[in-house]
């Protein structure tokens, strides 16, 4: 995702937006801002540091962050009033949101859903991270929300739906042409795993907490593909 | 108030595009000229408050000028933390608008008393109140807000005291024995009780603190400084508002003034009534406060 951002880590008003309405995952994006040279190596080693503008969620002061979050379900809005405005601007800029699952929980995610379609944010790009976990357990056990793709197409956006470990998918989703569009916002529903490929993490609630013991982490690098870095 | 307020923002929405008015669908009377002339500035989001101060930080982050407009207790408190972590933390240019400041809505009960407002704005760094008291204060600040960068929360009463008021920051401190401070629809009630202390032969000098921002402590001291005993008049909760913010003033910087808090204690549940009503059941009689206030001076006792 983070190549397809316009103009990532300016401040030109006119530049593509990025919303991480999933602050957690902030870590991702990092690695993302430092391969693309937004950030450099050495800012990017200070994270979790004392004096270190890399935490757990993303903060505002950091180049390639938009918008604070971490509180769920505050992203999506941030994402609709940057449409709205680049639906007036005449010259509109492309916004793109990543929004965890557990964000359907959140009233105002639907609020901001209602809005963006009501107000044809054609612009915004939403790809929902699917992988059916919450803090507490499987979201089908917490609270049910299979149904919210259904009801993202029924209050009027266009729902594609990819595998969300398919690189080439998700981009081919998000390349979607406008007339196909035609007004509408565009959720693309995209199922995930969390841990993929390492399987002792693979679906397994414990892991959005736990931190790896030395042996974990060169037994996941091993399953990987990858050797410790020095 | 409210009109005043909306149509000084219209006159300052003509001359510049990037101002935006938003309202989370009230405003029944005194938006519809604003919509009607500048619909490409107007959006009624629904009733859906917190992201209409979602959208609002979306907005400006992209360089508009928001104003998100409903009931206080709408547009300020339910949508507290999309402020604190939005326009805030962003330090963007947001307005919020609330109308009904204190108990306005006498008739409408607790869902619709804005008496906390000041006390959660009062904790957010940059954030800018400003609580008018007449048509015109409302005028001059809703032109004063939009001209400083940073978020705003402008809490305005449904009516305007027919009394100009006597801003803190626009008065020269002089000495008194007893100094009435107010806030926005408070005025009337300070009066009322600065009156019968007068009657009692004591100085009294009536102003109102207008703006909240890292000015306003300076403000206090040097009024309270002048002063034997301070009344706040508020139609808030005790802890927080204007009160709070005198004493925060009187102890921090050693001031030898004596303080008497007029705000709210009890949970505003129960009977309604009329505007007058709802504030003499929840505040203390004015000649109670009267009589407290004289003998609390020095020379008295």
């Amino acid at each position: 995702m983070a190549p397809r951002v316009r103009g990532l880590g300016t401040r030109d008003p006119g530049r593509d937006r990025f919303v991480l309405s999933k602050g957690h995952a902030a870590m991702a994006w990092y690695g993302a801002l430092c391969e693309l040279h937004v950030i450099d190596d050495e800012l990017h080693a200070t994270y979790g540091q004392d004096d270190s503008l890399l935490g757990t969620h993303p903060d505002p002061e950091l180049p390639g962050v938009d918008f604070m979050t971490g509180s769920l379900g505050q992203g999506l809005s941030y994402a609709v009033g940057s449409a709205m405005a680049a639906n007036l601007s005449g010259n509109p800029w492309s916004i793109y949101v990543v929004l965890s699952d557990s964000e359907l929980d959140e009233g105002v995610t639907w609020e901001a859903a209602l809005i963006a379609a009501h107000h044809r944010c054609s612009t915004l790009t939403v790809v929902l991270d699917l992988n059916g976990q919450q803090a507490l357990g499987y979201t089908r056990d917490v609270l049910d929300t299979s149904a919210a793709p259904a009801a993202f197409a029924a209050m009027g956006w266009h729902v594609s739906e990819v595998d969300g470990h398919d690189v080439d998918a998700l981009n081919a989703a998000v390349s979607l042409d406008a007339e196909v569009l035609a007004g509408r916002p565009h959720l693309i529903v995209a199922k995930t795993s969390a841990g993929k490929g390492v399987r002792f993490m693979e679906r397994r609630i414990e892991w959005h907490y736990l931190p790896m013991t030395e042996a974990q982490y060169t037994s996941a690098l091993a399953e990987l593909g990858e050797t410790p870095s020095a | 108030m409210r009109n005043a307020a909306i149509n000084e923002l219209a006159e300052l929405a003509r001359a510049d595009s990037r101002i935006m008015l938003l309202t989370a669908d009230l405003g029944f009377g005194v938006l519809d000229n604003f919509a009607r002339e500048l619909p490409k500035q107007f959006v009624n989001v629904g009733v859906a408050e917190q992201a209409m101060v979602g959208v609002a930080t979306g907005m400006a982050e992209a360089g508009l000028l928001p104003y998100c407009y409903s009931i206080a207790t709408f547009s300020f408190l339910r949508p507290f933390e999309f402020i604190r972590n939005g326009p805030v933390a962003h330090r963007l240019p947001v307005t919020i608008m609330g109308v009904g400041a204190g108990t306005d809505y006498s008739f409408d009960g607790m869902t619709h008393y804005a008496i906390e407002d000041l006390a959660m704005a009062r904790s957010q760094p940059g954030l800018t109140i400003y609580a008018p008291v007449t048509d015109d204060d409302a005028r001059v600040l809703v032109r004063e807000a939009g001209e400083r960068p940073g978020p705003a929360y402008i809490r305005l009463n449904r009516q305007g005291s027919p009394r100009p008021s006597q801003d803190i920051r626009a008065e020269q401190p002089q000495q008194t024995d007893v100094l009435v401070l107010a806030l926005g629809n408070g005025q009337e009630r300070a009066h009322a009780i600065a009156e019968r202390v007068h009657d009692s032969g004591v100085q009294t000098r009536v102003l109102s603190v207008l703006r909240f921002d890292e000015q306003t402590a300076d403000d206090l001291a040097a009024h309270l400084a002048q002063a034997k005993v301070c009344l706040t008049v508020e139609d808030h909760y005790q802890v927080g508002g204007l009160g709070s913010a005198a004493a925060d003033v009187i102890a921090t910087r050693g001031i030898g003034v004596r303080l008497v808090k007029d705000a709210i204690a009890a949970l505003p549940v129960g009977r309604i009534g009329s505007p007058q009503f709802v504030i003499n059941k929840l505040h203390r009689p004015v000649d109670d406060l009267a009589a407290d206030l004289v003998s609390r001076l020095p020379s008295v006792r």
